[in-house]
């Protein structure tokens, strides 16, 4: 079976998110990649209060949109898809970047474990294999840096704590959506989950470089994220109940 | 100690400040619970400076040398609170603003699909 006919089991019901901030020339060619190549999913697309015309954009493309009246960063536009899922039902949630970076097709690849249950947030991960995916030496520092800090406290080994390819099951949705404190969702996200019994599990993904625009991290902020990063990991270490632990754990 | 001038000047600030925090409440310009800080602040300015004794006590008790060092250092050690104070308050908004502007984004979601006559989502199975 090819990943293109695959199909989510029955009873499941999955939501692709998609937060976006000024993404109006790449949003619509990504939302018809989702919807050819994933076409059992319903498309959330998260504008993050976009000065152009995102939410426009995204909603003719097909998808439901939820226009936030601020930009309020990439890890609340998330935490916004992370409600929706959540209220409405959604077993299952993937993650996936506004600029067509990630495959669509490869969905199947990250949801499978999920589907399983064998795993509450799945990584696509651009580092486990190497599929010629080239990161800055700047960024690198930053990233191994994290993922080793990651791996170190979730007792997992990951390679891409940063990748926002991801896929989450029911629990994983509730434990975030009920969740107001976190300030990113990334790293310190699988921190959380991970020392609270979730499940966490990677699997290799290609990712391109992005069809248009600049990417949101520049040199600068890719030498402060890893330390505010580390930074947004004090309240989680001193903190043993930051989220509730895993049902069933 | 404090010299007979600079004690009457003392007073009148107290006085002024009281007056416009008083001021500022009447016209809800200022919240009650600041302004119950603020004239703690200005009551203490002004016991501090009809009591002559006090400050010398304060200063003995920390081991300073010198009344005015005491009084700045009383004086930072406030303000140091308060930034505090408003630091917590801000992050406090903060977190309450972003929660508010997200049920507002989810809220309009919910909106529009209704006035379009769809129901809710299907997960396309």
């Amino acid at each position: 079976m090819t990943p293109l006919d695959w199909k989510p089991p029955a009873g499941q019901r999955v939501l692709v998110m998609m937060p976006a901030y000024n993404e109006a020339l790449n949003i619509g060619h990504s939302i018809e990649t989702v919807r050819r190549d994933a076409p059992y999913a319903d498309i959330l697309v998260v504008d993050d209060g976009s000065l152009d015309a995102t939410a426009k954009v995204a909603s003719e493309a097909g998808a439901r949109v939820i226009t936030l009246p601020v930009n309020l960063g990439i890890f609340d536009a998330i935490h916004t898809a992370f409600i929706y899922a959540y209220r409405e039902g959604y077993t299952a949630a993937v993650q996936v970047d506004a600029d067509g970076q990630h495959q669509p097709s490869e969905i199947p690849v990250i949801l499978e474990p999920v589907m399983r249950g064998e795993a509450d947030v799945v990584i696509g991960s651009r580092y486990l294999e190497n599929r010629g995916y080239k990161t800055p030496l700047s960024r690198r520092m930053g990233m191994i840096l994290f993922a080793n800090v990651t791996s170190a406290l979730i007792g997992r080994r990951v390679t891409d704590t940063t990748c926002g390819f991801r896929a989450y099951s029911r629990e994983a949705i509730a434990a975030f959506a009920q969740e107001t404190g976190v300030e990113a969702l990334d790293a310190v996200g699988l921190v959380i989950l991970g020392r609270a019994g979730y499940r966490i599990a990677e699997v290799p993904a290609t990712v391109h470089t992005r069809l248009t625009g600049k990417s949101s991290i520049n040199l600068v902020r890719s030498f402060v994220y890893p330390f505010n990063g580390l930074l947004s990991l004090i309240p989680v270490l001193l903190n043993r109940k930051f989220v509730r632990r895993r049902p069933n754990s | 100690m404090i010299f007979a001038r600079y004690k009457e000047l003392a007073l009148l600030v107290c006085v002024g400040l009281t007056m416009i925090i008083l001021e500022l409440v009447r016209r809800k310009k200022l919240g009650v619970r600041y302004s119950l800080v603020w004239l703690g602040v200005t009551v203490s300015m002004g016991v501090i400076s009809l009591w002559d004794g006090l400050l010398d006590l304060i200063r003995r008790s920390i081991g300073a040398v010198n009344p005015s060092s005491t009084l700045f250092f009383l004086g930072i050690l406030f303000s140091l609170v308060i930034l505090l104070h408003f630091s917590i308050r801000i992050s406090e908004y903060s977190q309450q603003i972003r929660l508010l502007a997200k049920e507002l984004g989810l809220l309009r979601e919910r909106l529009e699909r209704r006035d379009r006559g769809e129901g809710p989502p299907s997960g396309g199975s």
